[in-house]
């Protein structure tokens, strides 16, 4: 014969099951997102993770009723078996809520957070061959380890081929002092650490056609840029 | 041979009638049995120049240039039947919109701006813009001694824009649909140069001997030649630009060059770095 659970266990299964399926959709939210978006993904997580915390606590609340339904005065002594169970399970619920809060703590301090409208962008139109542009970032780029910028370029004339074969060198500069550089081509992101800065970080992108036609010139944008890590 | 003859003969003149609704003007030889196309099609069109001695040229019924062997040892390499497909500057990026030519090989240089409606798989030359005049005409050695005088260049190429915007110089283009035009009218005296790709004028220097290039006047950008493809086709771009560098490496392009343009100097400079082809996106 069957035993049918009641309908309190059958709701709290149908809770549970919810907020499992709701895990998984967060967790691929967040999968697929792009980096500078982490910031307003961990205030979701956030917001999901505490109201998964809320439906357990319901779930373990002390019960006032029995599993027929019939009101009971007093909940009966647990078995050490049940105590044991009950133990561990809080154990394992203290340390998934710490690991979460971590991750959370870690997106928060570490999110990305964009910087495209804020920079300030110099000397990138009619760029030769050599010629240097340059990207001064905001203050708040202090608070990161790392920029991320997606440097575009285009042909000013209507005849070359000037795009492609270009190669752009972006270089960091903390405080004055020029640290990394990393070669990107039109369109690619160019990732560059920032850490250390003081006060001041900026960016320059030099613009190298020694691969193509060194008689192009071209306009630079800065198509997204973020610090982030 | 004889029947093969006489319809190659039919092909070639309903070609230059302008019937181009035909499959294919002439043909390459088809690849061996067992041999599987790397571009999906068995046959594939190609436009290609007749007007452009060393290029793609063509007179009485045979075609020659180093295009026109780009493209046979494209078919060999790639194991396709190429259709050859008379296309004049203008039409080049037409005939890939319109699905008349599957590969444009015809001195067609890659420009950001040509890159938004074709794809390119490039480079396989380089070269400059220069200037083919009379024999023994030394008016011209250097741009600016083309003020005034009436230059000759093909419409919907990339040397009517340079012309137009070389600096300072006032010129009176005349744009015209081929190269073999503008020939005739250098030769009569009704232009006084002709202004294109250093490397086309090479060859048609070569074809006649009553006309010179300036030696070194160029001017403009660099022209960077590719093979023209439908937009967006990554696979066939991939698949193209590899084959342009087994092109090179093999030496195929050296020896092609020497038999197509002997008189020009150092072929060195206009051969591409093979491991500096441009990326397919």
């Amino acid at each position: 014969m069957t035993v049918k659970p009641s309908p309190t266990r059958r709701t709290e299964r149908f809770v549970l099951l919810l907020a499992v399926v709701a895990l998984a959709g967060v967790g691929l939210y967040l999968w697929r997102l792009e980096p500078e978006e982490a910031g307003t993904a961990a205030d979701i997580l956030g917001m999901v993770v505490s109201g998964i915390g809320v439906i357990v606590a319901i779930m373990l609340r002390p019960s006032s009723a029995s599993d027929d339904g019939s009101a009971v005065a007093v909940r009966p002594a647990l078995s050490p078996a049940q105590k044991r169970r009950r133990t561990i399970f809080i154990i394992a619920l203290a340390v998934l809520l710490a690991g979460l809060g971590g991750t959370i703590w870690r997106y928060v301090t570490t999110s990305a957070i964009t910087i495209t409208g804020t920079i300030q962008l110099t000397d990138n139109e009619r760029m030769g061959h050599g010629a240097m542009a340059t990207i001064l970032l905001p203050e708040e780029s202090t608070k990161r380890r790392y920029l991320t910028v997606v440097p575009v370029i285009t042909n000013v004339a209507a005849t070359g081929d000037c795009v492609d074969p270009a190669r752009l060198v972006v270089t960091s500069v903390l405080d004055g002092r020029p640290t990394d550089s990393v070669v990107v081509r039109s369109g690619e992101p160019a990732r560059l650490p920032i850490h250390g800065a003081a006060r001041i970080v900026v960016a320059t992108v030099t613009v190298d056609q020694s691969d193509g036609d060194p008689t192009c010139e071209v306009n630079l944008q800065i198509d997204r840029a973020f610090v982030h890590g | 041979m004889v029947a093969t003859l006489t319809a190659k003969r039919v092909a070639a003149m309903l070609c230059a009638v302008g019937v181009l609704s035909l499959p294919a003007c002439t043909s390459s030889e088809p690849p061996p049995e067992g041999c599987t196309s790397a571009l999906g099609k068995s046959v594939i069109n190609i436009g290609v120049k007749s007007d452009q001695p060393g290029w793609g040229y063509e007179e009485n019924y045979t075609r020659s240039g180093f295009d026109y062997d780009l493209a046979n040892w494209l078919a060999n390499e790639l194991c396709f039947t190429a259709t050859f497909v008379n296309v004049a500057s203008s039409q080049r990026e037409d005939f890939l919109i319109s699905g008349r030519a599957d590969l444009v090989i015809a001195t067609f240089s890659k420009t950001d701006e040509r890159a938004t409606r074709v794809s390119f798989a490039a480079p396989y030359v380089l070269n400059r813009q220069g200037v083919l005049v009379r024999a023994g005409d030394t008016r011209v050695t250097r741009i600016s001694d083309l003020n005034g005088l009436s230059v000759c260049t093909a419409s919907g190429t990339t040397s009517l824009s340079q012309l137009e915007a070389a600096e300072s110089v006032q010129i009176t283009t005349v744009a015209l649909t081929g190269f073999r035009e503008c020939m005739d009218e250098l030769l009569a005296g009704r232009v006084d140069a002709i202004s294109t790709d250093q490397l086309i004028l090479y060859g048609m220097a070569q074809h006649d001997s009553r006309l010179a290039v300036v030696p070194d006047l160029v001017f403009g950008h660099q022209e960077r030649y590719g093979i023209g493809i439908p937009y967006g086709q990554t696979e066939w771009c991939e698949t193209l630009t590899a084959a342009i560098r087994r092109f090179i490496v093999s030496g195929r392009w050296d020896s092609s060059f020497q038999l197509h343009l002997p008189n020009v100097e150092q072929p060195g400079r206009y051969r591409p770095d093979p491991n500096l082809l441009d990326r397919c996106s």
